[in-house]
């Protein structure tokens, strides 16, 4: 297992993609550091969402580099990138919508345990995102939060080392999504790199260590949750007024 | 579902098979003929369920492969003097080269695209049968000499029943079912989990591929003559949905509980009503997609008689 | 029951022990709740606890189980979505739905649809430019093309094309970045002050509470609390329970 060096995680090159005319990502670099929660946050149309299809293999970048354990991930597909221990959640759920809960949680590949502790370690992710009850509920049938709470529990079931979520907040209870990053925390806890994209700002500030800011396809600034709040271009980009 | 629920399943395939294996003798042999053609049925839409049903490519041209078995078969023992019985390993041999060979490509296309591609190939398989009439003597068709009693034919669609059976129930009860399932739900978030959606695809669709072939092999030796337009007939095709769809696409007795009652009503309506049938057999497709677009299965599950998903 | 509060007897829209479901799938159990004109009123609570089923109820979206479902004297159980709209109900769904094949222009214009007086199509186009200028400037653009704080914008000029005596939004803020979320309070602030009734779910809770006259907290496909928005965002239980504990989120 190749680490890379200086406790980084995952390194994004330069990145660049464009769909059509349009340079969602244009020249995005940054280093993810490793068992610490990142955020990276931005306006609307910033190309967050983008970068991490990037990062996991959704779509091939048109330049740069993915590096990750001393590999570049660029042109991977995503189930091969999921092997090597990267998972995301997605900001519009991509939950299997005719499939029950249990089924969503089962159809993960990776886990090379008999289908007793798999079916049980999916009924615990499930009870953690206070699923039981609906669990042989068809997916679909579960409201949106519901359905972005499968998501994060699906994420969860190969125990992966990187993990990417997609606007996990949105549209979750608050008091739930507490309780969800005091288990993020907890996975941190345990070496786990984690990096979120958010537009709550409760979630960033208070919960990532190191945040990265991008508008305009490319990162415009990076630093501690302090030194963000402060930052006057992000405050001008994104913030709006404040209070 | 729980090692006992599987237990009684397979007690109850296995009486089953017992009663089926002891019936013919006490049936003449139109009924016979009957009951081996619903078996074959039953084969041909578990097949097309397992690629169209479970993994979500919809194929409309699943027919080839049950031509191919039929062919490797007739010319095997018509022209080569070969004993009917290998020639149906053959059948399933080549039908899955082709199922690979066809798959790899067609697969990589999406919904209609896929289903028109399909039918595309089933057609493009029956043109090269009546062309390449140095191999398949063309339009002529190919008579097999018969020594078989109808006993023979019947036993062997009944054991490829029975193996069609358990293997749709395996890929209904395992991850590799869940995974196929995955896929045709969505199948980006799919390859998002690690499932290597390329591989999953073609191996279901060359699964899908074997058994129609032998079907179809046996379907030769039994009828004794087959020729282009009789083996790659579209409504083997549209039969093979139909049944599948009026049980319960994507459950594993959807697609036999719609065979037997699909084909039972065929019969019926083409005894009694010989001109009528198709008439009453469209109206048949229109109210099933109508009332019961999820197949009798999906009625059921609806109504909580029968528990949702794979996995319980 | 909060002091100040119009009995429900008078109410625009009153919703007594309603139940609802998805096929085999009971969601709303017994729901009660009413909103009067002129009121800002905000739902909340945990997930899956019937928010967005109430809704739908309303418009006649999914199966309407029991009780009562009254809309400015007329009742709206078993009625179809257009009529729905036609008494003067509006309603802007979750996630930012807008046809993204048509333009700004064309999405405002299938927003009245149901109107055929072309001057009051033209006067709701110009009522909704003037309070979303962005999407006059963007009146030729591919709704597809928009950025997410825009759709949102266009999502609700198209509710308010019809002119609806009140409008019912499903998580306005979902997915916006801060600087948008305070556009879109201050749009529906605008928006009551102006006369419009205003109904809201939303997981942003404290925000919503701090806009709203009253709020309803459902649980399970019940009610749960209810109370003016102060006395709710100052209700420990509430706070603990619904709004993660704070009463107040962090601003950048």
């Amino acid at each position: 297992m190749g680490a890379h060096p200086d406790g980084i995680a995952l390194e994004a090159r330069d990145l660049r993609k464009a769909f059509g005319g349009v340079r969602a990502v244009d020249g995005c670099s940054f280093a993810v550091p490793r068992g610490k929660i990142s955020g990276l946050i931005g306006p609307n149309g910033s190309g967050k969402t983008t970068t991490f299809n990037l990062l996991t293999g959704l779509a091939a970048p048109d330049g740069g580099e993915v590096l990750y354990r001393g590999e570049n991930l660029a042109g991977l597909k995503p189930y091969q990138i999921f092997r090597r221990g990267v998972t995301r959640t997605f900001q519009v759920t991509r939950i299997f919508r005719e499939m029950t809960v249990l089924e969503n949680m089962l159809s993960v590949t990776g886990l090379d345990v008999p289908d007793r502790v798999a079916r049980a370690r999916a009924e615990e992710l499930i009870a953690f995102v206070n699923l039981t009850h609906l669990r042989a509920e068809y997916g679909g049938r579960l409201s949106y939060g519901q359905q972005k709470l499968l998501e994060f529990a699906r994420a969860l079931m190969t125990d992966p080392d990187l993990i990417l979520l997609d606007e996990p907040a949105a549209g979750v209870n608050r008091t739930l999504l507490q309780h969800l990053l005091d288990h993020i925390h907890r996975l941190q806890g345990q070496g786990k790199t984690i990096v979120i994209v958010e537009h709550d700002m409760n979630v960033i500030m208070n919960h990532c260590e190191r945040i990265f800011v991008m508008d305009g396809g490319v990162k415009i600034a990076e630093g501690p949750p302090a030194e963000i709040q402060r930052d006057e271009r992000v405050l001008e980009a994104y913030f709006g007024r404040r209070r | 579902m729980t090692r006992v629920e599987h237990l009684r399943n397979l007690a109850l395939l296995g009486a089953c098979a017992v009663a089926l294996a002891i019936l013919p003798h006490a049936l003449t042999v139109y009924l016979r003929s009957f009951v081996l053609f619903t078996m074959m049925y039953v084969v041909l839409a578990l097949s097309w369920n397992i690629i169209s049903g479970f993994t979500g490519y919809t194929s409309f041209g699943h027919v080839a492969f049950y031509g191919i078995g039929a062919y490797a078969c007739a010319i095997l023992v018509a022209d080569y003097r070969w004993h009917w019985l290998p020639t149906l390993g053959v059948g399933a041999v080549l039908a899955a080269v082709v199922g690979v060979a066809i798959g790899y490509p067609v697969l990589r296309l999406k919904g209609p695209y896929f289903a028109i591609a399909m039918l595309g190939a089933a057609e493009g398989t029956r043109v090269v049968a009546t062309v390449w009439d140095g191999l398949t003597h063309g339009g002529l068709g190919i008579s097999l000499p018969s020594a078989e009693t109808s006993l023979e034919t019947y036993y062997a669609m009944l054991v490829l029943m029975l193996l069609t059976v358990v293997v749709a129930y395996g890929v209904g009860h395992s991850r590799f079912g869940v995974r196929l399932n995955a896929i045709r739900e969505d199948e980006v978030a799919a390859e998002a989990l690690g499932i290597n959606a390329t591989l999953y695809k073609l191996t279901a669709f060359t699964l899908s591929a074997v058994f129609p072939a032998v079907a179809g092999g046996i379907q030769a030796y039994k009828v004794l003559y087959i020729d282009p337009p009789s083996v790659f007939f579209v409504q083997i095709t549209i039969a093979m949905a139909l049944m599948s769809m009026l049980g319960g696409k994507g459950t594993v007795i959807g697609p036999i509980v719609g065979a037997i009652l699909l084909y039972t009503a065929q019969e019926l309506t083409w005894v009694n009503f010989p001109t009528a049938h198709l008439i009453a057999y469209g109206l048949f497709i229109v109210l099933v997609a109508r009332f019961m677009p999820r197949g009798l299965m999906g009625f059921a599950i609806d109504r909580g008689w029968v528990r949702k998903g794979m996995v319980h | 029951m909060a002091a100040g509060a119009v009995s429900s007897a008078r109410a625009l829209l009153n919703l007594r022990h309603v139940e609802a479901g998805y096929g085999s799938l009971q969601i709303l159990h017994d729901v009660s709740l009413h909103v009067n004109a002129g009121e800002v009123v905000a739902v909340i609570g945990p997930n899956g606890a019937g928010k967005s089923t109430t809704f739908k109820v309303i418009m006649g979206f999914i199966t309407h189980l029991g009780g009562e479902i009254v809309f400015n004297g007329h009742s709206l159980v078993g009625q179809r979505p257009d009529r729905i709209l036609a008494v003067g109900l509006g309603y802007v769904p979750q996630g930012r739905v807008v046809f993204s094949q048509m333009t700004v222009r064309e999405n405002l214009q299938m927003g009245a649809y149901l109107q055929r007086d072309r001057a009051k199509i033209n006067a709701s186009m110009e009522y909704v430019f003037a309070l979303f200028p962005r999407l006059r400037e963007r009146r030729r653009q591919l709704a597809g093309t928009m950025s997410g704080g825009e759709q949102q914008m266009l999502a609700m000029g198209r509710a308010l094309m019809m002119q609806p005596k009140m409008m019912m939004l499903d998580e306005p803020s979902l997915g916006l970045s801060p600087r948008l979320v305070d556009d879109v309070f201050e749009t529906i602030v605008a928006l009551a002050r102006d006369g419009l009734t205003v109904m809201l779910v939303e997981q942003n809770a404290a925000r919503a509470l701090e806009i709203s006259d009253r709020g309803y907290v459902l649980e399970l496909g019940r009610n749960r609390f209810e109370g003016t928005g102060r006395e709710l965002l100052q209700n420990p239980e509430v706070r603990r329970m619904y709004l993660g504990g704070e009463a107040r989120p962090v601003r950048g």
